[in-house]
């Protein structure tokens, strides 16, 4: 905040209206008065336009307006008091404005008329309109906090008083406007805003609140209550029942899965063989048929030969027939086991031929080596069934009129088959004969598989059906779950809000330690600061306490505590000079003025002292405005003088006017 | 270093949640500065501060 002007009317002592300028370039503007001429009021006029009121020596008047001007108020009548600062605080124009309005009553006495007091601030937007703000009470505490107010108009007389009362309203209010200048305030009001459970209006007020109602609700319905636990009690025995039937189903499972293995194991280890037992019966089983099918031969045979020699009798003289019958009757099996292996009929008709004179072997074929191919070849079955029975059949036709071929013909088709099926069974047989030697090895094995398949046999329906048992429990647990879960909503929001105000309880503890982490760095930046204004602004050596209250308390070297009105003067000085020199330095706060308004007990200070305080203070602070009944040219350097003002009043003292230059 | 009894919501740290509500207050002291819009009485902004603060932590509305 840097003042540029304060107009006033009707204020006190000055009746007449008018207007102050002051230097905004840093340069010391000194307003001049003789003791009662007004220099406390003129002073007071920038508190009461700010604040609304004024201490004149600790005691608040009311009696605003000018008492010539209220005598001369006829009955009925009312005037104004009036007046105006206009400033720039953080680059911006304000200017702001408090009337008071007063009239006369029957008997004479003057009231204030409260109803009609006019207070604004209004702000100079980028248009260079000026607009009227909200809360301007606010807007101007927030510029100037009114705590400190009575140091940045310095009341030296009120400061002292202040600086004497260690622990009184002035050093809170103290306390609280440095809260604000240094932003601690925002902690505090942080801390404050979170608040406690049982403070409403605060976000942990507001938790709590809304916690109750969730619980109310939670509790509201008991039968809901009662219904969700005995749903949790369902739902833990359903989720028993589940956890044992699957452990149950797994483990059957488990088992009937190392069966298959097993019997997979098994089945790999034998292959394909069968029991030693039931080759054996299927040995049985072949020989058995060969037996069936060789009497079936027989009789077939028997029936053929009969019924040839019945229905044929004229075709027995046929060599024909007779060789049919031996052929037929020819025991080939038996007479086939005869056979060298590897000789063949072809071989033996061939040595046979006429042309053929030599043996395989070289040597001559003899008549007596030929009869006995001949028997050798005798051996052979014959061509085949069907050569010999088709000889016969050309004979049958020529001698028999009445043959019947297929029935004949159906004999040695029967037979045929019959041998074939007898060929197919040994063969078979000798296979089983090979499988039941190595057979032997496996029949451990064997049982040991079908001791597994039977044991899986009734594995497989019990894992069936507890799988659908599974299913269902489980259907009915989430059934349960998804009820229980719309049930303990309002649980939830208990124990979530419940998180929350623990959390919010840490932000809180946390917040405070900022605030007492940075109001002690603060303490010690302008503990150091007085200290260093008193060493250079007392000539004596005095010890300086600040305290976390932000108090100060001065001793001299005995410890004890500095009486002398002119050491508490300079100390106030050092106080608010410190406490300007902290914001001018601090990189966060610089962007912080505030005017310094010195109506100083310059009296109480000897030369030495007002010379310093009147080199040391202005380092400081971007804007003075100086107080005094004694030329200050031999204080202060003379181009560090600006505007220079003087307050003229009449006799009586009781009405003044301000005008600028040294007047005197 | 993060100790176990640390909370958190919605992934903001204390610190976070601290930063922002300090940053809320100093916006709310410029509202009350500069407001001319008619509706920014004290009180409102006070409740205005309560609400955001509960709307950071996953608490607004309501």
């Amino acid at each position: 905040m840097i003042i540029r002007s304060i107009s006033y009317k009707n204020f006190r002592n000055f009746e007449k209206a008018g207007k102050v300028e002051f230097d905004t370039d840093g340069k010391v503007t000194i307003v001049y008065g003789m003791n009662g001429e007004g220099k406390t009021t003129f002073h007071q006029l920038f508190q009461w336009i700010l604040y609304g009121e004024v201490h004149f020596n600790k005691t608040a008047s009311k009696k605003m307006y000018n008492l010539d001007a209220g005598a001369k108020l006829g009955e009925d009548r009312q005037f104004c008091v009036s007046g105006k600062i206009c400033f720039s605080h953080e680059g911006e124009e304000y200017q702001v404005s408090r009337e008071w309005w007063y009239y006369k009553n029957k008997n004479g006495n003057i009231i204030r008329k409260s109803e009609d007091d006019f207070f604004e601030v209004i702000k100079q937007d980028e248009n260079n309109d000026w607009k009227s703000l909200d809360n301007p009470e606010i807007v101007i505490n927030n510029v100037l906090p009114k705590g400190l107010s009575a140091y940045f108009f310095f009341d030296g007389e009120t400061m002292i008083a202040d600086l004497k009362m260690s622990g009184s309203e002035s050093a809170k209010s103290l306390r609280k406007a440095l809260y604000t200048i240094l932003e601690l305030e925002l902690y505090e009001k942080a801390c404050n805003d979170i608040g406690k459970e049982s403070q409403s209006q605060t976000v942990l007020g507001e938790l709590n609140k809304r916690k109750l109602k969730a619980q109310e609700k939670a509790k509201t319905d008991k039968n809901v209550r009662a219904q969700l636990m005995k749903q949790v009690m369902e739902v833990r025995k359903l989720t028993q029942d589940l956890e044992k039937n699957t452990n149950l189903r797994d483990a059957k499972q488990k088992e009937y899965d190392e069966n298959e293995i097993r019997i997979a194991e098994i089945a790999t280890e034998i292959g394909k063989h069968q029991s030693k037992k039931a080759l054996e019966n299927a040995r049985k089983v072949l020989e058995k048929d060969n037996e069936t099918r060789e009497i079936d031969i027989k009789r077939e045979q028997k029936a053929f030969g009969k019924e040839v020699t019945s229905n044929y009798t004229y075709l027995l003289i046929s060599d024909v027939v007779k060789e049919a019958k031996t052929k037929i009757y020819l025991e080939v099996q038996e007479e086939e086991k005869k056979i060298i292996p590897g000789l063949t009929k072809e071989l033996l008709i061939n040595l046979l031929m006429k042309e053929n004179k030599n043996c395989i072997c070289g040597n001559p074929l003899c008549e007596e080596e030929r009869k006995n191919i001949e028997e050798w070849k005798k051996l052979f079955p014959p061509a085949s069934y069907k050569s010999t029975y088709d000889k016969f059949e050309r004979n049958a036709v020529k001698y028999s009129g009445n043959y019947q071929e297929d029935r004949l013909k159906a004999y040695l088709m029967r037979i045929v088959e019959y041998k074939e099926k007898i060929r197919e069974n040994s063969q078979q047989i000798s296979d089983l004969d090979d499988q039941i030697k190595e057979s032997g090895n496996f029949d451990e094995l064997i049982d040991e598989r079908k001791k597994l398949e039977s044991r899986n046999r009734i594995l497989k329906p019990e894992i069936t059906e507890l799988d659908k048992l599974i299913g269902k429990v489980e259907h009915k647990k989430n059934i349960r779950d998804k009820s229980n879960l719309k049930l303990s909503e309002a649980d939830a929001t208990v124990r979530r809000i419940n998180s929350k105000i623990e959390f919010m309880k840490q932000v809180k503890d946390l917040l405070e330690k900022k605030l007492s982490d940075e109001t002690e760095e603060y303490r010690e930046l302008i503990g150091e600061a007085i200290r260093e204004l008193v060493a250079s602004m007392l000539t004596s050596k005095r010890i300086v306490e600040f305290d976390e209250e932000f108090r100060l308390i001065v001793k001299d070297s005995h410890g004890d505590e500095s009486k002398s009105e002119g050491q508490f003067a300079v100390v106030s000085f050092a106080y608010i000079g410190g406490v300007l020199k902290v914001l001018k330095e601090s990189e966060y706060l610089k962007g912080k003025e505030y005017p310094l308004i010195l109506d100083g007990p310059f009296s109480k200070l000897d030369a030495i002292q007002k010379q310093n305080v009147l080199s040391e203070i202005p380092k400081n602070v971007p804007q003075v405005v100086v107080f005094s009944k004694d030329p200050l040219f031999d204080s202060i350097a003379s181009d560090k003088i600006g505007k220079i003002w003087t307050i003229k009043s009449n006799v009586e003292r009781n009405n003044a006017t301000i005008e600028e230059g040294y007047l005197w | 270093m993060s100790n176990e009894n640390e909370i958190s919501i919605d992934d903001l740290s204390k610190e976070e949640i601290a930063e922002k509500i300090i940053d809320l207050e100093r916006k709310a002291q410029r509202r009350k500065l500069g407001s001319n819009d008619g509706s920014g009485t004290k009180n409102k902004v006070n409740s205005d501060v309560i609400n955001s603060i509960l709307t950071i932590i996953g608490e607004g509305g309501n």
